[in-house]
């Protein structure tokens, strides 16, 4: 730093702090943004001087998803591997759908600074790199952006995106074996994948012990992964969004999930699936302190063992299982019949010594049932008057865990942040050309096309090329693509 | 008890000790001085009445935990911290400077016995925390021209280096 002191000598304020305030400044200016360093960097020469010599700032930084194509830039990535000089980087790393083979090149040739990594929309073989350091994977697709933009029938999308994303040739499938090339994995979200490629994850020979997972699934093959990190799991999260009957009846064996603290079932089926050839499989959790289940289906709790549980998230029918949850301190509940929460409520007052620890109950409601929970909520004090009991009214299920976001929280764009279950409809703009949303029809277009091109090449037993053709024919007709 | 301050600009300042002793400079001082007056001659007395303000607020703040700035970037100010450091841009860089001269001789780790970082840490906090999250805040988000035209700072790069800027800019831009 001695040599920047000379510099220092200026006129203008900032520029007498000495360079170790300056570097603490500009630390905290970065706020881990990958184009922060640069920004401030094109400054002054003092500020560059500092920078440059400041290999922590480069250190530990947030990669987009940006509207860019190409960002992070090949060259740029370049750059910032020797501003890091001999220190080892961090990277956390979200791709968006639109960018260039290049930039996926470029960011998987640092794939020993990942710590993060997202994508979603993009052929899995992005994987095909050792990540030592990998911490936290997010992978899958997100369809509702599909269905939202395309307004086509959900399977004939996703049919088409699934084939345009599949495994390679068998003698390639050795890039999802997680095990040998994530060993540091601890996280991992797979949203909507291809059942092939979950079942390849599933039989994968070795398995990073993994204490978060996340799975959106057609299936049960959740229970497969969770079976290889079984005694490492403390939290999983599963998102049911359709269901294949045959798939669960073959899985119902038990599962001991030995350190699991945290589990969340949310069940969105298909209007036409037959809820009785649903079984949630039976988990053994005797650590369990947090239990969230969404279900129109399910008039019980899915999950069975919930006596640790302290705190349950219930959205659904039926009335309140008070003999499975004795050790809850905390539920919250989302229920649009009220006399069932009535009589849910006078069956506990009427066995004092269920769920004594009780303490905290939340009513999420939806708004035109607000005014019709007020008396019932007083109604229900009155019933447990005998229970020092808080109560509380929210608009809606409101629970931190229930969100599911693809990429980090930390963009100011549009649409790069989106929950999977969110309706973008209402937000979009259609003359936004830089939103996911555009980005992504494009990334659709892309994907029909080479749907196309692997099915002339590849014989199929059922062939869909019609329907293929009358897709592109309906984002022509529909979407003005602008590209 | 209390011990007295002169400054740069010999204004005398009478301080309650445990309040100076926010202050590692002179806390170190106060052994050496016995009742003589304490010279800071490189702290005019508007700053130092700023910093007095500051230190008689946190006096009996307890020690904050160490924090080597590696990963942790939080700029969150808190609210009397925000109305504290609402000054002008000379104010807020003089504080800055004020505050760093002020923990040059941070000696009070080994009274309190605690490790040399967490006391540097702690006499830091007008410098470290308020006065550079205050200026972060200022830069973040901003372009080069904004900030240059902010902090009133020249543009002082060659063409070479201003063609190679323009390059990096092309690449880092993410919009």
């Amino acid at each position: 730093m001695s040599d920047l002191s000379s510099s220092t000598i200026s006129r203008t304020p900032i520029c007498r702090l000495p360079p170790e305030i300056l570097q603490k400044i500009f630390l905290q200016a970065s706020q881990l943004a990958f184009s922060s360093p640069w920004r401030l960097s094109a400054v002054c020469r003092l500020f560059r001087d500092i920078i440059f010599q400041t290999p922590s700032i480069w250190a530990n930084l947030d990669i987009g998803p940006t509207r860019s194509a190409v960002f992070p830039h090949p060259e740029l990535l370049r750059l910032w591997r020797s501003r890091l000089k001999d220190r080892k980087g961090n990277l956390s790393v979200s791709l968006a759908p639109w960018v260039k083979q290049e930039t996926v090149d470029a960011v998987v040739a640092e794939a020993a600074s990942i710590g993060f990594l997202s994508f979603f929309d993009r052929p899995m073989v992005l994987l095909a790199s050792n990540f030592p350091h990998l911490v936290e994977l997010r992978m899958g697709h997100f369809r509702s952006s599909w269905e939202a933009i395309c307004r086509l029938n959900h399977d004939e999308v996703t049919e088409l995106i699934d084939l345009h994303c599949s495994l390679p040739a068998p003698s390639q499938t050795g890039y999802l074996n997680l095990g040998e090339r994530f060993p540091a994995l601890k996280v991992l979200h797979i949203h909507q994948i291809p059942l092939p490629t979950l079942l390849f994850l599933a039989n994968t020979p070795q398995f990073p012990p993994l204490q978060e997972l996340c799975v959106h699934s057609k299936t049960n093959v959740w229970l497969l992964i969770s079976t290889l990190c079984k005694d490492s799991l403390r939290k999983l999260t599963i998102r049911h969004n359709c269901a294949e009957s045959s798939f669960h009846r073959e899985i119902s064996s038990s599962l001991r999930l030995a350190k699991l603290t945290s589990l969340t079932y949310i069940c969105t089926l298909s209007p036409e699936f037959d809820p009785e050839s649903l079984v949630f499989p039976n988990l053994i959790t005797p650590q369990l302190d947090y239990y969230h289940q969404e279900s129109p289906f399910h008039t019980e709790f899915a999950h069975r063992d919930l006596s640790t549980a302290t705190h349950i998230v219930w959205a659904g029918k039926g009335s309140v299982q008070w003999r499975q949850i004795p050790s809850v301190i905390k539920i919250e509940i989302l229920h649009r019949d009220i006399d069932m929460l009535r009589s849910s409520f006078l069956e506990l007052a009427e066995n004092p010594d269920q769920c004594r620890e009780l303490r905290d109950v939340v009513l999420g409601v939806d708004g035109y049932l607000m005014e019709e929970l007020r008396p019932l909520a007083e109604r229900i004090l009155e019933i447990l008057k005998d229970r020092s009991i808080r109560l509380e009214l929210r608009p809606g299920l409101v629970s931190k865990d229930a969100g599911c976001f693809t990429y980090k929280e930390r963009s100011d764009l549009i649409h790069n942040c989106y929950e999977e279950d969110e309706n973008t409809d209402t937000t979009h703009d259609v003359d936004c050309c830089f939103c996911y949303i555009c980005r992504s029809r494009r990334a659709l277009r892309g994907a029909l096309e080479r749907a196309k091109l692997l099915r002339a090449a590849i014989p199929h037993p059922t062939s869909e090329d019609d329907d293929i053709s009358e897709l592109l024919g309906l984002l022509d007709g529909e979407i003005t693509m602008g590209y | 008890m209390s011990i007295t301050i002169v400054t740069s600009d010999n204004e005398q300042f009478c301080v309650e000790k445990l309040v100076a002793q926010r202050i590692a400079l002179i806390e170190d001082m106060v052994e050496n001085a016995g009742d003589r007056p304490i010279p800071l001659p490189n702290v005019t007395a508007s700053v130092l009445r700023k910093i007095l303000e500051y230190c008689e607020h946190h006096k009996n703040d307890p020690l904050p935990p160490y924090d080597d700035g590696s990963r942790s970037r939080t700029t969150h100010i808190s609210e009397w911290d925000q109305k504290f450091i609402t000054v002008d841009q000379e104010m807020l860089f003089e504080i800055i400077l004020a505050a760093n001269y002020l923990e040059m001789k941070p000696l009070l780790y080994v009274r309190l016995n605690v490790p040399r970082v967490q006391c540097l840490t702690a006499c830091n906090a007008v410098a470290g925390d308020i006065g550079c999250k205050t200026v972060a805040n200022m830069i973040k988000g901003k372009s080069p021209e904004e900030i240059r035209k902010l902090f009133n700072i020249v543009n002082n790069f060659t063409p070479e280096e201003e063609a190679q800027i323009r390059k990096e800019a092309e690449w880092a831009e993410d919009r």
